[in-house]
């Protein structure tokens, strides 16, 4: 296998993992808020005591030696009943004093649960519209690939905020609006990739050959869509994200407190000039998704067409 | 105009022994509206090999295409078997497709690109679900009845020769045990020394297999190699038919000179 597609993979893998695991794997609930008088934008890496004070948890800065007293907000005060736990922020905390790592491990969930869910109905949605579009060719065609043009001649964001503003917001509302909105490039690449195989005697002899049009489909043409299709795909995936990311930032997303990725980087912006941890590290996630995806088609595509083999 | 010999040994019309039947077949194909075949009767019997001749254009491959169902005729009729091929259901046709074959001019257009020699040879088999299709040593037999090493097995076609590929081809559309051949020149594309083996290999497979060849070529020498009988087509009308020697020997129509002599000929008719 070409170290492209393994690298991807196993990236992939490694967020996958990290979805799944997060509730092991976040250090603290991702919408806790550590009172933010003291623990209010730590750059990563500092250490604070936590103190749980019923429905509140406070953070000191410091302990005294035999852990009676600890100083919050340059006083000290003494301990009462729980026993301060050290607690080191790796990646820090944001405005609110939640803990970014946690809240870059759950974003993965929630974006890519997104991400997948709208990659897949597009690529169906494509596949089908452009498969249809070239197979059948003459009115059915002009009248796919016309709507196609009238899809996409509308920026993608107006036509997803226009739907949100009159339809419902949320993850499946996301999905849905988003999935509807982005097949028709897939559809383009995957029409001409048929309507240039079609004519050809490499097609006409496995039809002489009496192969069925279902197998047809699978063995003698996605072979050939796919390729393209997935690269395209793959390369869409990091635009869906930073597109989630807008509507949930203009409120029609993901909602607040709940962190994706998309939200988190949208939050960071006002305190950017303070704190660049609780931009980058979802930033640095997102990224790494993006370029995983990225070589994941870059690997397939090799793998795929043998003349690309060497 | 009609053709000028009709007097060959097997009568090609109304032959009710006929493997392939061609009657009065035309095609026009849409948007040029170039008549590409015009009134066109050929009869192929079992195990004969049928030749046509033609310059480039004269609708030799159109021919094939039809021959094999590839192309439906605007008119006339094309019977395998007796079976108006015209009439078949979906289904029904796909299942005959197994008895008629056609190796196309052009192999490394024919040949799926994305799939080595071996799956090739085994994807009609297993389309087919017939049985033979998990035998490991099918490719391997195929490679050898064809002439060719049993290592091409893993290669793409774009990693074989002109002849390599050809005979991948050929062995493709032979796996199936199809009854008739349609060879869209089947060598033109070769060098003359590659030529002459795939030639013999045909000559070969035809008598071991018991194939019906109907024989497509720009050259006559090629044609006089196999066929009994040859046809001459020009602007998609037969121009002259007959035993193949009588035709050498003895041209009566203008293209059969033309292409007998080509040199010294004009190209329009
Ligand atoms: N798909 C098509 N659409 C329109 N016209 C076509 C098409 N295919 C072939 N023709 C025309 O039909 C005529 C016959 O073509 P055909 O390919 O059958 O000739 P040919 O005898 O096989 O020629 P060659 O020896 O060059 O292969 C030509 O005039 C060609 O331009
Ligand atoms: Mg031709």
């Amino acid at each position: 296998m070409r170290l492209e597609l393994r690298c991807s993979l196993a990236l992939l893998l490694l967020l996958l993992l990290v979805a799944v695991a997060a509730p092991w794997l976040a250090p603290l609930d991702p919408n806790q808020q550590v009172d933010p008088a003291a623990a209010r934008l730590l750059p990563p890496g500092s250490t604070r005591y936590l103190i749980d004070e019923g429905a509140r948890t406070l953070a000191a800065e410091q302990l005294s030696p035999d852990q009676s007293e600890y100083l919050r907000l340059g006083s000290w005060r003494s301990v009462s009943d729980s026993a301060p736990q050290p607690r080191r922020f790796w990646l820090g905390t944001d405005r609110y004093g939640r803990d970014v790592a946690s809240r870059v491990v759950y974003g993965a969930r929630a974006s890519l649960r997104v991400a997948v869910a709208t990659t897949l109905v597009s690529l169906v949605l494509g596949l089908l519209v452009g498969g249809i579009a070239g197979w059948r060719g003459g009115l059915v065609d002009a009248l796919l690939m016309r709507m196609a043009d009238a899809l996409f001649a509308f920026p993608q964001l107006f036509l997803v905020l226009a739907a949100a503003a009159l339809w419902s917001t949320g993850e499946l509302a996301i999905v849905v609006i988003l999935g509807t909105t982005s097949w028709m490039e897939t559809a383009r690449i995957t029409r001409s990739e048929i309507l240039r195989i079609r004519g050809t005697d490499a097609l006409d002899a496995v039809r002489g050959l009496g192969l069925s049009p279902p197998r047809i489909l699978t063995h003698h043409l996605l072979p050939f869509v796919l390729p393209p299709v997935l690269i395209h795909t793959a390369l869409r995936v990091g635009d869906i994200i930073l597109i989630e990311a807008s509507l949930s930032f203009l409120g029609f997303g993901i909602q607040p407190p709940n962190p994706s990725w998309g939200n988190l980087i949208a939050e960071a912006t006002d305190v950017l000039d303070r704190a660049w941890w609780v931009a980058v590290f979802p930033g640095a996630a997102l990224t790494l998704t993006v370029l995983a995806f990225g070589l994941l088609a870059d690997g397939l595509a090799d793998r795929l067409d043998p003349r690309r083999q060497g | 105009m009609s053709p000028e010999r009709l007097d060959g040994q097997r009568g090609p019309v109304d032959n009710e022994e006929a493997l392939l039947q061609l009657d009065s077949v035309s095609r026009i194909y849409p948007v040029t509206r170039v008549r590409a075949l015009d009134q066109v009767s050929i009869a192929v019997s079992a195990g004969e090999c049928v030749g046509v001749v033609g310059e480039s254009g004269s609708g030799k491959s159109t021919l094939a295409r039809v021959a094999v169902a590839l192309e439906r005729p605007d008119t006339g009729s094309v019977r395998f078997d007796g079976l108006d091929l015209g009439t078949l259901g979906g289904s029904e046709l796909r299942r005959l497709r197994c008895e008629f074959q056609l190796l196309f001019q052009d192999s490394i257009a024919a040949l799926p690109s994305r799939q080595t020699v071996g799956r090739t040879l085994r994807e009609p088999l297993l389309a087919h679900r017939r049985p033979e299709a998990s035998d490991p040593e099918l490719v391997a037999r195929w490679l050898a009845r064809v002439e060719l090493s049993p290592e091409l097995e893993p290669r793409y076609p774009h990693e074989l020769s002109g002849g390599e590929r050809q005979r991948v081809a050929l062995a493709r559309a032979l796996v199936l045990e199809p009854r008739l051949l349609v060879a869209d020149e089947p060598v033109s594309s070769l060098d003359p020394s590659v030529r002459e083996r795939i030639l013999h290999l045909l000559v070969r497979l035809q008598r071991e297999l018991g194939l019906s060849v109907l024989l497509i070529s720009h050259d006559l020498s090629t044609v006089a190699r196999m066929a009994s009988r040859t046809v001459v087509l020009d602007q998609g009308q037969v121009a002259e038919e007959g035993p193949t020697d009588l035709v050498l020997r003895d041209p009566r129509a203008v293209a059969t000179r033309r292409l007998l002599d080509p040199p010294t000929t004009s190209r329009v008719g």
